[in-house]
């Protein structure tokens, strides 16, 4: 079920009644768990059984693991571990990729092969879970992390609804230490976990889907009809419909958590306000490149082995990045292009950093927009129907080709929500939201709470799923 | 960072008393300007209105294969919602009468979908325009779309479709006629919004009430519409509209295996719609051609005094007290009234 449906308001009061009858912790957290498989099972029960192998995979994988006596056992249950994760991912989200490239392949080399479509449907948040729960398998192995005593706190860690599909993605020693004492939310925290569920929405339902979308998706429907204007106002507009989509998504998901006494991870600090690549990766979907980071780039040696193998790495770092976002060779080329985007910034930095002086006023808002420029860039493969309307959209931001899509006003609005969202991004990148918020008089806020109540009341918004939920 | 005194309270010594105060400021707040907001359309002589989407479409449409349900299934596009009245049709027959037409679009992938994935054996009356029998596109429109959603849906959407249609019956805030970007319309052509005047039942059926709108208005901006459609209209060829009629057959085949029947209709239309409509798409062409080859039954409303002698206020459609006794007449000229015990 969607955070912005009926259904999700009515589950969630549900679910909060529930928590705080006076029942016994382990009867809240069984509660929990089965609250957060119905809210799986209303996208398609049959899929609950693929949460299920998953958690009993990682929590029979970390209890053999940490048992073992010899390197080569321990190395075994993890590649259980990961095996039976990245074949279920493998299997449900680039079977069809896959089988498709290989026809393509096939076709090169002269032989006509055409299987019948495997109609294979994707299950929501199988990305997000699979990823944490491996994680915990990963921690176990590399001495991290013991293997947790409760199967119930497990099985909640994987199936934790709030962030269940679409992240943040929650490291097992961030959350299962949560699960010893009774959770249960301060008033502070119930307050700001509603309020933060509230702008999540709204940056969600209004600024995203109301607001940027349709201008978005009518120029990447038709790139070909698209002039210069156009071309610029589209990819702005879907840059800022994919940052309160997502972070929307992120904000509602660690408000409904704190609502029920548990702190998930940040997942978006401003990205667009980065100075460089390597501080957008720090400040845009943070649980995801921090995964990558730990088990990905560092497990094939980070920066430990001269500037080649660095680059090299993080290169596949990125493209496999770009790849967990979608099973189609746009995605892998925007992997790869933030790849190369970051070793282009490791090169030149210390050639900078002696001929640059940060502090010289106009240096680092100019830094942000040129580092918002490029990620604006990278963006036209992330939304592209294919890799062929991508390069035909970037023809048009180049100025290659002449046509008028949208009208003023759409011009306008978009224009207006890109200053406002880089100047609040900009005045925030160094500050906590939360404690600017509460600088405000009370009624300042309240009112605030109240508009953002009332637009999302009056404002029914258009039935669209949550860009994420497709990865 | 020194919090500055005109921004804090001395009552707000910690968070909790902050984001509390907040949340319940905001929500009151909230319920306040709602309530007003409500209570001023109200005033203003609105309703709560129904929206017509896939969501009561699909209860409807479930209703059609419970046990108990339906014995008449009426398919079409919005002339079979504002002119035949399903209440009007059980008075008359004592049958029970389930509204499928979907506005603006073909009524062929929902009968498609009856005959080939239902356990409907009651009868179907079809409203059958002439672009939805001689034009091609009928896969890409809306009533496809529904189709193929509807077997798609989960528990959880038959949960949140009964909430939204609570609250869309309940409450005047939730009609699409009042939304910002309407209201901004309406504020710069100077003119208040009016209420619907076609404002959907919970049987999916619309009683017109013209007094409501401009009709002159209305007129003019439907026969624009009509002139759109026909300009962009693709006509079948011969041997695509053989294929049509064939696959139409096979439709009305599989109802009538399982003991039901169906009755394709042309309903009325007036003055200049009527005019561009035969020019686009001649009677003697399509209409008489299909009704030839059918084995169902077939109903013009040119042939039947007692159905051509109604006006279509807008071109295409009747008011709903014309409606009432346009769906008497098409109970009598049916013969449907005969089976009433």
């Amino acid at each position: 079920m969607l955070f912005n449906s009926l259904i999700f308001l009515l589950f969630l009061a549900i679910v909060l009644a529930l928590h705080h009858l006076p029942l016994p912790w382990k009867a809240k957290k069984l509660n929990l768990c089965l609250a957060s498989y119905v809210f799986y099972a209303a996208w398609n029960p049959p899929f609950v059984i693929l949460l299920w192998i998953s958690t009993l995979i990682d929590w029979l994988a970390g209890k053999r693991i940490a048992a073992a006596r010899s390197t080569g056992a321990r190395k075994g249950f993890l590649a259980l571990s990961l095996t039976v994760n990245l074949a279920l991912l493998g299997f449900f989200k680039y079977g069809g990729f896959l089988l498709d490239n290989f026809t393509a392949l096939l076709e090169l080399a002269g032989i006509h092969f055409r299987p019948a479509a495997p109609g294979i449907v994707l299950p929501v948040g199988i990305s997000f879970y699979t990823f944490q729960s491996m994680s915990y398998s990963l921690d176990i192995y590399r001495g991290k992390l013991k293997p947790w005593p409760s199967f119930l706190d497990f099985a909640l860690f994987v199936t934790f609804f709030p962030q269940l599909v679409a992240g943040p993605i929650v490291r097992a020693a961030e959350f299962l230490p949560q699960c010893v004492r009774e959770r249960r939310a301060t008033a502070e925290q119930f307050g700001w976990g509603l309020i933060m569920i509230i702008l999540g929405l709204f940056g969600k339902v209004i600024l995203a889907d109301a607001l940027a979308a349709p201008v978005a998706d009518a120029v990447f429907a038709a790139p070909a009809g698209a002039g210069f204007v156009d071309a610029w106002i589209g990819t702005l507009a879907f840059s800022a419909q994919i940052f309160f989509d997502f972070a929307g998504y992120s904000t509602c998901a660690i408000g409904a958590a704190l609502s029920l006494g548990f702190i998930l991870p940040e997942n978006f600090r401003f990205p667009y306000a980065a100075l460089g690549f390597s501080e957008f990766w720090r400040r845009w979907h943070i649980s995801l490149s921090s995964f990558l980071r730990d088990y990905l780039y560092f497990g094939m040696g980070g920066s430990r082995k001269g500037a080649l193998r660095t680059t090299v790495n993080a290169a596949v770092t990125m493209l496999l990045g770009g790849l967990w976002h979608g099973a189609a060779w746009h995605f892998v080329i925007w992997g790869g292009i933030h790849g190369v985007l970051l070793a282009v910034e490791r090169a030149v930095k210390s050639f900078l950093s002696s001929r640059v002086d940060v502090s010289v006023p106009g240096v680092r808002p100019a830094l942000m927009l040129l580092t918002y420029f490029f990620i604006c860039l990278t963006w036209v493969f992330f939304r592209a129907e294919d890799t062929g309307a991508a390069f035909t959209l970037l023809n048009a931001m180049a100025g290659g080709q002449d046509g008028a899509l949208l009208p003023a006003s759409a011009v306008w609005r978009i224009s207006v929500i890109t200053v406002l969202l880089l100047g609040g991004h900009w005045y925030l990148r160094d500050r906590d939201f939360k404690a600017t918020l509460a600088l405000m008089p009370w009624w300042l806020r309240s009112a605030v709470v109240a508009v953002l109540l009332l637009a999302l009341t009056l404002v029914p918004g258009d039935d669209r799923a949550f860009i994420y939920f497709q990865f | 960072m020194t919090v500055r005194s005109f921004t804090s309270s001395s009552k707000e010594r910690n968070g909790a008393d902050r984001w509390r105060r907040t949340l319940i400021c905001g929500l009151l707040g909230t319920v306040i300007v709602l309530g007003a907001w409500e209570a001023f359309w109200r005033a203003w002589g609105f309703a709560p209105v129904l929206e017509d989407d896939l969501g009561i479409w699909a209860v409807i449409r479930r209703g059609v294969d419970r046990a108990g349900g339906p014995a008449i299934v009426l398919l079409g596009a919005s002339r079979m919602q504002l002119d035949v009245d399903p209440r009007i049709l059980r008075a008359e027959t004592g049958r029970k009468a389930a509204m499928l037409a979907i506005d603006g679009s073909s009524p062929l992938p929902v009968l498609a979908d009856l005959a080939g994935r239902s356990s409907f054996d009651g009868l179907i009356i079809c409203s059958l325009l002439p672009q939805w029998l001689a034009d091609g596109g009928e896969d890409r429109g809306r009533s496809a779309r529904w189709v193929r959603k509807y077997h798609r849906q989960k528990w959880s959407f038959w949960i949140e479709t009964r909430l939204s249609l609570f609250l869309q019956g309940s409450f005047v805030f939730r009609y699409r006629g009042l939304l910002p970007d309407r209201l901004w319309r309406n504020f710069l052509e100077g003119e208040m919004p009016r209420p619907p005047y076609a404002p959907m039942r919970s049987d999916r059926y619309r009683p017109a009430d013209y007094r409501l709108t401009d009709i002159a208005q209305l007129r003019a901006a439907r026969l624009d519409r009509q002139r759109e459609i026909v300009a962009a209209a693709k006509p079948l060829g011969e041997a695509e509209f053989a294929a049509r009629l064939a696959r139409i057959e096979d439709m009305v085949q599989g109802i009538r295996n399982r003991g039901g029947s169906v009755i394709f209709v042309r309903l009325p239309s007036c003055g200049e719609t009527l005019e561009l409509e035969e020019a686009a798409w001649p009677r003697g062409k399509y209409w008489d051609r299909f009704a030839a080859t059918t084995s169902a039954r077939t109903l013009h409303f040119a042939d039947h005094p007692e159905l051509s002698s109604f006006d279509c206020p807008d071109g295409s459609h009747l008011d709903h007290r014309d409606a009432s006794s346009f769906t008497r007449a098409l109970v009598e000229v049916l013969g449907l009234g005969q089976d009433k015990p």
